[in-house]
């Protein structure tokens, strides 16, 4: 059952895909004929349209669409610019600066609000309009996006390893998320590296001449409702006033109360900016819901069990069996959620990691980090799509600067499997783990 | 054709702004509730998510629309234009067959399996919700049609 | 499998991980059928929510897509008013009142079908031990003591009356938010069974478990009705042997997870257990019983039969 699923969902996936067909059919229509073999078509075709409804109306992922408006909102208001303003004054010096302001309020932020993808939504589109009067490219703008979104997931306070605990049997949450830190914050470094270097490239060079403090406090001074504004909206979830998700509706209201003030935003562009949301939320959304069609047919047909099995069986040296495991990580997370993947792998992993000796809050950090990764790995890539989305591009512009994306990160995997201490390391020293 | 099609962008525009809206406020008045009222509002985080259902599925057929979900052009875009129009044809059709058999048919049933059961704070059927499914389906198939027959007529091809 | 391999797979979901006692369970009556009727079924068992959260799951149940699955009480109540019943806090005064009357099929039957319509069937119930509240920082030692706080409730609104009712003030909330609402201080606690303190991690979190006992709800197995239907009589009788083996088991490994979650948040998450006089809580949500009764004259029987067993446990002590 497992492999004939697989075959059918890679064979009419890539031959859609190639021609042309939308990511989100391809995934849907491939998935759908998966189960074909296996329960009625009626009852097949309810489940598909059962799991993208449901995987389009949940509660949490409503921060994705609050914070693409807020984001809409706050570049049509002035609020954004200022604050592009404000981090050029800060770093202008540093070739592109704008792009290492993205990365350092993407790890920030998913970290807050415990999604990459609202994250990148928030973000990107606050940012985009600034990099693009400074002259960057919108593509590379979306790829920096993007790829440095999923180092909050890792940072705490963080779900994907809560869930990790919950399947590892009870592994301590405390201690994972003191492991978090470093990995996260070297996944967010692994994006500044590349962004600066591409920055260089290109030719984006930073501001010369001697430091500015007039225009710094000029800015400064113009920025501070903007910055309220995050104050108000990060304050608040970290106080517990609200939940991120309640914290993303505060940031539309605030926006457009502050955009008003300012008098840009009007009742017709309100209305604009609304509808354009709406029709980027709806197309990234969609493509979250056909992903859970695939996810659900992947759990219910087995797939990542006999994947693993298959592939776990050639060796039993440690270095390789965690290569292998890499692998199947990266892969599953190319076409599945993190949550699910968690659920799936950890029973699966655990306890061949576990007889060699890997401390499983290690483990947990190679599976989260792993997971992330496919985050933003087409044909599944919610956060990259957003990304690509808020920073109204297109993917095949944005691939070749993700190539440089995926190469650092994944050199981060390997001190991240191979080198206890980046995940250990905090917990030791601060003696929640022995 | 084209006042149909202008007809339609403009209603979806509605049905989906003002739910994006109400979402907006529902879940800015839920934090009011808890706080000022000392009063939560015990339904509407469940409206909300069901909202943002409306809200996506709208938008999205206003993508359909568009012809504007994303996909990897790697190959169609080195094609000729007599092929290209043939893969965007292709693309259409596979979108039309999703939307009918899915979202309409799919969506119909789940609707109407879901009218009998509650949800659990609102009092209303579930089914009542899905019912964008079906509905979003048709608007789907119509958009699809109104594609392939400018594709086929006017020979537009991107 | 193999490719020849012309067994029924029968489908089970459920939303725990494969250490609870449900998913135990579960494997149990999975390895009986294979021993019993292993030339014509193949159970599967897919647990942690895979397939979908519970209420996906009853759907799934109802297309046949899946055929079995775990429900719990308060997502039934979604399907059918019935289940009201058993969500009713301190409708049971002792835990054996309780296995009494989940025992008694008087009690049980007629909610159990009252689904068939919709496609499903209850066919065992599964302990779910028995909620109470827990805090981060505030002892809760009398109804007084909730005032003021935000506690989480599921989303049902005798859930949320309930809490009305003890002063506290109801947040209802998704379960898997609850961790971090818990740490961030967007509420002052939850309620929930012992296991929501480790497996959950709740208990890194809270100082205070205080055994109010207000309610003892079941989650039930349900079953596609079509494919119970479809079972020869010997075939059934099987399964029937394998629900009650399986409710044997999980009640069996529910009592020692529960003392070994309680060991676990005592030593290790260093919560503190509190064992308040059940009575003034009892006391002030029992209103909440005439009121489901009145809009559900139906379970009025059922309810005064489960008196009885009350009576019963408590005239033994
Ligand atoms: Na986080
Ligand atoms: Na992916």
């Amino acid at each position: 059952m497992a492999w004939n699923a697989l075959w059918t969902i890679l064979g009419v996936m890539l031959v859609f895909l190639a021609l042309g067909v939308p990511i989100s059919y391809s995934i849907g229509i491939s998935s759908l004929a998966a189960i074909l073999a296996t329960v009625s078509a009626d009852a097949a075709v309810v489940t598909a349209a059962q799991r993208i409804f449901v995987g389009m109306s949940r509660f949490s992922l409503t921060a994705i669409p609050f914070f693409i408006l807020a984001g809409n909102l706050m570049n049509q208001g002035g609020i954004a610019g200022r604050l592009v303003d404000l981090v050029l004054a800060v770093l202008g010096r540093l070739p592109g600066s704008l792009l290492v302001a993205n990365v350092g309020a993407n790890a920030l932020f998913g970290a807050i609000s415990g999604s990459a993808s609202a994250a990148a939504a928030a973000v990107g589109s606050m940012v985009r309009d600034g990099e693009e009067e400074q002259g960057y490219d919108p593509a590379l703008c979306a790829a920096s996006n993007g790829a440095s979104a999923p180092s909050g997931l890792l940072i705490p306070p963080s779900n994907a390893l809560i869930t990790y605990s919950l399947a590892a049997g009870g592994v301590s949450v405390s201690a994972l998320f003191l492991a978090g830190y470093v990995p996260g914050l070297l996944w967010a470094a692994c994006c500044i590296a590349v962004a600066v270097a591409a920055a260089g490239r290109k030719g984006y060079r930073g501001a010369a001449g001697k430091y500015d403090w007039k225009n710094l406090g000029r800015a400064a001074l113009r920025a501070i409702p903007s910055l309220t504004l995050i104050v108000v909206v990060i304050g608040g979830i970290i106080a517990g006033i609200f939940t991120a998700t309640e914290g993303a509706a505060i940031a539309v209201l605030y926006a457009l109360v502050l955009g008003i003030c300012y008098g840009n935003i009007t009742v017709r562009s309100f209305w604009r900016i609304v509808t354009d949301s709406a029709r980027m939320s709806g197309m990234v959304v969609f493509l979250i819901g056909v992903s859970n069609i695939l996810g659900w047919v992947m759990a219910f047909t087995q797939i990542p069990q006999a994947v693993s099995a298959a592939l776990l069986g050639f060796t039993s040296s440690p270095a390789a069996l965690l290569l292998i495991m890499n692998a199947v990580l990266l892969l599953a997370g190319t076409f599945m959620d993190v949550t699910p993947a968690i659920l799936i792998f950890t029973p699966l992993f655990l306890p061949v990691v576990e007889a060699f000796g890997m401390h499983p809050v290690q483990f947990g950090l190679i599976l989260v980090y792993n997971l992330c990764i496919g985050n933003i790995t087409p044909p599944v890539g919610n956060t990259l799509f957003v990304a690509i989305k808020v920073g109204k591009t297109s993917l095949s512009e944005v691939m070749p600067y993700m190539l440089w994306y995926y190469g650092a990160i994944l050199s981060g995997l390997l001190l991240v499997t191979f080198v206890p201490a980046v995940s250990l390391g905090l917990p030791w020293l601060t003696g929640v783990l022995k | 054709m084209e006042k149909m099609r202008n007809v339609l962008d403009h209603t979806l525009e509605i049905l989906s702004g003002v739910s994006f809206l109400a979402m907006v406020v529902l879940t800015c008045w839920q934090v009011f509730t808890r706080y000022l009222l000392k009063n939560p509002s015990s339904w509407s985080e469940e409206l909300v998510s069901y909202m943002f259902g409306w809200m996506a599925f709208f938008g999205a057929s206003l993508v359909t629309g568009e012809r504007g979900h994303m996909n990897i052009p790697l190959l169609t875009e080195r094609l000729g234009p007599g092929l290209k129009k043939g893969l965007a044809v292709f693309s259409e059709t596979v979108a039309l067959l999703f939307s009918v058999v899915i979202l309409f048919y799919g969506g119909m049933k789940i609707t109407d399996l879901a009218m009998g059961q509650m949800t659990s704070s609102l009092g209303l059927p579930v089914g009542f919700f899905y019912a964008v499914l079906p509905v979003s389906g048709v608007l789907c198939v119509v958009y699809t049609g109104l594609n392939l027959w400018e594709i086929l007529k006017t020979g537009r091809e991107g | 499998g193999s490719r020849t391999d012309s067994r029924r797979i029968v489908r089970i979901g459920h939303n725990q991980s494969v250490n609870h006692p449900t998913h135990l369970a579960l494997t149990a009556f999975q390895e009986m059928i294979g021993e019993r009727l292993g030339d014509r079924f193949r159970v599967e068992v897919y647990p942690s929510e895979l397939l979908g959260s519970q209420t996906d799951m009853v759907q799934l149940t109802q297309t046949g897509a899946m055929d079995f699955c775990v429900a719990s009480n308060a997502i039934l109540e979604t399907f059918s008013k019935d289940y009201e019943l058993f969500n009713l806090p301190y409708l049971f005064q002792s835990t054996e009142a309780y296995h009494g009357a989940m025992e008694d099929e008087k009690v049980t039957g007629p909610v159990f079908s009252a689904t068939r319509q919709a496609g499903f069937t209850a066919v065992a119930w599964l302990d779910a031990g028995t909620r109470n509240f827990y805090t981060v920082k505030k002892p809760v030692e009398r109804p007084e003591d909730l005032r003021g706080l935000k506690i989480r409730v599921q989303q049902s609104p005798t859930n949320i009356e309930m809490m009305r009712l003890l002063g506290g003030s109801a947040t209802p909330m998704g379960f898997g938010d609850v961790y971090t609402a818990l740490q961030s201080g967007v509420i002052d606690g939850a309620e929930n069974n012992e296991m929501a303190l480790t497996d959950n991690g709740h208990g890194d979190v809270c100082r205070y478990y205080s055994y109010d006992m207000h309610q003892m709800v079941p989650d039930l197995l349900i079953g596609n009705y079509g494919f119970l239907e479809s079972l020869t009589e010997e075939e059934r009788a099987v399964f029937e042997e394998g629900f009650e083996e399986l409710e044997r088991v999980q009640q069996e490994e529910w009592g020692k997870a529960v003392e070994a979650a309680r060991e676990k948040a005592e030593k290790e998450q260093k919560v503190t257990f509190l064992y308040p006089d059940r009575e003034p809580f009892a006391a002030a949500v029992l209103p909440l019983h005439e009121m489901v009764l009145e809009r559900n004259p139906a379970l009025r029987p059922l309810y005064e039969r489960i008196r009885k067993y009350n009576e019963m446990y408590a005239s033994g002590q």
